[in-house]
C-alpha cells in the first residue's frame, strides 16, 4: 500500500516536471542578419549566422525554432534597387502578426580588421512594445562557433521571463551608484549586504532622510540603455504629426521646432542624449563611480529588477528580473550572486 | 488533556509566534567601514523637533564632535522651512509646467531628470564639504519602541558610505540612549 503510493507521486512528480519542461520551452522565428558592410564576400553569414542561432538554440536550449527560410520573404527595397531583408523596428508588429513563434530574432553585422567581426542582435517578444538590442564582437573563421555559442546563450538568457543579460561581472572594491526605490532602514540593509561583500557605495539617493521614489517611478528605468545594449520602447516617426500650413502662426511653429527637438532628444537620438548626461556625472568626480545599479522593488519588496551600467564606458552590464526573496537581505544576496556571477547555461 | 485546554494552547501558542514575528521582523544589522574620531566635524541631519533635534546634538557636543549648524540653524524644523520629501517629490515628479506633453511622453525624460537630481544633489554635498568644512554627513533616524532606528554616515572626503546601522527601538529606549548607541557604534569607543 505504502509502496504503491509512493509510486503514485513519484509518477506525479515526473509528469509535472516533464509538463513543466514542455511549457518553458520558448519558440523563436529568425530573421536573417544583414551585412551592413559592403563587402559582398560576407553576403554568405547573412543566412548562416542566424541558422547556426536557431541550430544552437534548439539543439542546446529546446528552443522550437522557425530558421529564415521558412517565414514569409520580409525583404525591402533599398537604395538604388537594391533588394534586402531590411527590418526596421516600426514595422515588428506588422511583421510578426503571422509567425507562430514567441520572440522574433534579427540582426545584423559588419565585418572588422582583424578578422574580427561584430554583431547587433535584436530581440523582439511578440505582444510586448520593446526591444532588446545587444552587440557581440568575436573572430571569424574557426573562432566563429565560439561566438555563435556565446550569443545563443546570450539569447537564450534574454528570450526568458528573467530577461537576463550579462557582459560583465562586478567585481567587489568597485564602486556603485544605487539608484533604488526602497528608504530608511530597508535602504541599510540594502547597502549593508553590498557594504559587506566588499563594494564601495557612492552616496547617491542614501544622502537623505526620505526617498520618495515608489515602484511606478522606479519602473521608468526598466527600460535602459547603454552603448553596447539596450531595451527600449520602439518608437516610429510614422506616429509622429507635426502638422502645419498657412494657418500656423510663429508661436506655433516655435513649439513645433519644440517638439520636433524633443523627439529627438529623448527618443530617436536618446543614446546621444543619455551619454551627455553620463559624461556629466562622469566628469562631476572621475573616481567617484564605477557602476550605476538601479534596482527596482515591487510594492511589496519581495521581488526585484536590476540594470547595471559601467559608467567608464557607459555599457549595459547586466539586466535581470524576478529576483525574489523573503526580505530585502535576502534579495540582496541574490542580486550580489547574479552581479558577481556568469550567465546561466541552462534553463 | 480535555479539548478545551488543547485548544487553549494553540492559541496561546498563535498569539505569541505572531507576537514574536511581529517583533523580530526587523533585525539589527552594523557596518562600519572604520571608526570615526570624535574631534571630527560633522553635519548632523535629523527630521525632527528642536527640542529632539536639540537632545540629539547635546549627545555629539557631549563626545567632543565639531558638529556644524547645517541643518541645525533655524528655528523650524526641517519638514516646515526645507521640507526634503516635498523637495524631492518636486523633483522625482515631473511638474507640468516644466516639460511639454511631448517630453512627458518618454519615460526617458524623466530618467534624465533623476540623472540631474542626484547630480545636483552630488554637487550639493561637494559644497557642504567645501564651504561648511564638514567631513562627515551623519544621517539619523530615531524610531519608537518596535519600530526601527537607523544611522548612516557619508564620508564627504572619499564621497562614500561609511557606516550603515539598523537598530531596533528596545521598550526601554529614548532619545539619548539612541543616540549614544550609534555614537558609541559610529566612534567604536
Amino acid at each position: 500500500m505504502k509502496s504503491g503510493f509512493f509510486r503514485y507521486i513519484f509518477f506525479v512528480v515526473i509528469t509535472l516536471t516533464f509538463i513543466n519542461t514542455n511549457a518553458s520551452a520558448e519558440s523563436a522565428a529568425f530573421g536573417f542578419f544583414i551585412n551592413e558592410s559592403r563587402n559582398e564576400s560576407f553576403d554568405y553569414l547573412e543566412k548562416i549566422l542566424p541558422n547556426s542561432f536557431a541550430s544552437a538554440l534548439k539543439n542546446k536550449y529546446n528552443f522550437d525554432i522557425i530558421k529564415p527560410g521558412q517565414i514569409p520573404d520580409l525583404s525591402a527595397d533599398v537604395n538604388q534597387g537594391i533588394k534586402k531583408e531590411i527590418i526596421r523596428e516600426e514595422d515588428l508588429y506588422q511583421v510578426t502578426d503571422d509567425i507562430g513563434a514567441d520572440y522574433f530574432i534579427y540582426g545584423s553585422f559588419r565585418p572588422l580588421e582583424d578578422n574580427k567581426i561584430k554583431l547587433t542582435i535584436n530581440i523582439f517578444k511578440k505582444g510586448t512594445t520593446s526591444v532588446f538590442q545587444f552587440q557581440e564582437t568575436g573572430y571569424l573563421e574557426t573562432e566563429i562557433f565560439k561566438l555563435v555559442d556565446k550569443i545563443a546563450v546570450q539569447i537564450k538568457n534574454i528570450a526568458s521571463d528573467s530577461m537576463i543579460y550579462k557582459n560583465d561581472k562586478i567585481a567587489s572594491k568597485s564602486k556603485l551608484a544605487i539608484l533604488t526605490n526602497i528608504e530608511g532602514d530597508d535602504l541599510n540593509s540594502l547597502y549593508y549586504g553590498f557594504l559587506t561583500s566588499g563594494y564601495k557605495l557612492s552616496p547617491i539617493q542614501g544622502n537623505e532622510i526620505y526617498g520618495i521614489m515608489d515602484d511606478k517611478q522606479i519602473k521608468k528605468f526598466y527600460h535602459f540603455t547603454g552603448t553596447n545594449a539596450s531595451y527600449h520602447f520602439i518608437h516610429s516617426r510614422k506616429d509622429i504629426e507635426l502638422l502645419h500650413g498657412t494657418w500656423s502662426g510663429v508661436e506655433y511653429y516655435k513649439m513645433l521646432s519644440e517638439n520636433k527637438k524633443a523627439y529627438e532628444q529623448y527618443s530617436f537620438n536618446y543614446p546621444d542624449t543619455i551619454n551627455e548626461m553620463l559624461k556629466k556625472i562622469s566628469a562631476f568626480n572621475a573616481d567617484a563611480i564605477d557602476y550605476i545599479v538601479v534596482i527596482g522593488f515591487d510594492e511589496d519588496k519581495t521581488n526585484a529588477w536590476i540594470r547595471c551600467l559601467n559608467l567608464k564606458d557607459n555599457k549595459l552590464i547586466i539586466t535581470e528580473t524576478g529576483i525574489t526573496g523573503s526580505s530585502i537581505d535576502d534579495i540582496t544576496k541574490n542580486i550580489i550572486k547574479s552581479m558577481t556571477s556568469g550567465l546561466p547555461e541552462s534553463l | 488533556m480535555t479539548p478545551v485546554s488543547h485548544l487553549k494552547k494553540i492559541v496561546i501558542f498563535i498569539l505569541t509566534s505572531i507576537f514574536l514575528v511581529s517583533c523580530s521582523s526587523k533585525k539589527g544589522l552594523v557596518y562600519s567601514g572604520g571608526k570615526l574620531s570624535t574631534n571630527s566635524k560633522i553635519a548632523v541631519i535629523i527630521d525632527s523637533q528642536n527640542n529632539i533635534k536639540n537632545a540629539v546634538l547635546i549627545s555629539f557636543l557631549k563626545q567632543g564632535f565639531r558638529v556644524k549648524a547645517v541643518n541645525a540653524s533655524d528655528l523650524y524644523t526641517m519638514k516646515d522651512v526645507y521640507d526634503i520629501s516635498d523637495l524631492k517629490k518636486l523633483s522625482y515628479n515631473i511638474a507640468d509646467a516644466d516639460v511639454s506633453t511631448v517630453q512627458k511622453s518618454y519615460d526617458n525624460v524623466y530618467k534624465l531628470h533623476v540623472y540631474n537630481f542626484e547630480l545636483s544633489k552630488a554637487e550639493y554635498l561637494k559644497q557642504i564639504r567645501t564651504e561648511w568644512d564638514v567631513e562627515y554627513i551623519i544621517l539619523l533616524d530615531l524610531k519608537e519602541w518596535e519600530k526601527v532606528s537607523w544611522a548612516r554616515v557619508i564620508n564627504l572626503k572619499t564621497f562614500e558610505i561609511d557606516f550603515v546601522e539598523n537598530y531596533p527601538t528596545s521598550y526601554n529606549d529614548n532619545i539619548e540612549t539612541i543616540t549614544d548607541h550609534f555614537i558609541k557604534n559610529i566612534t567604536g569607543k
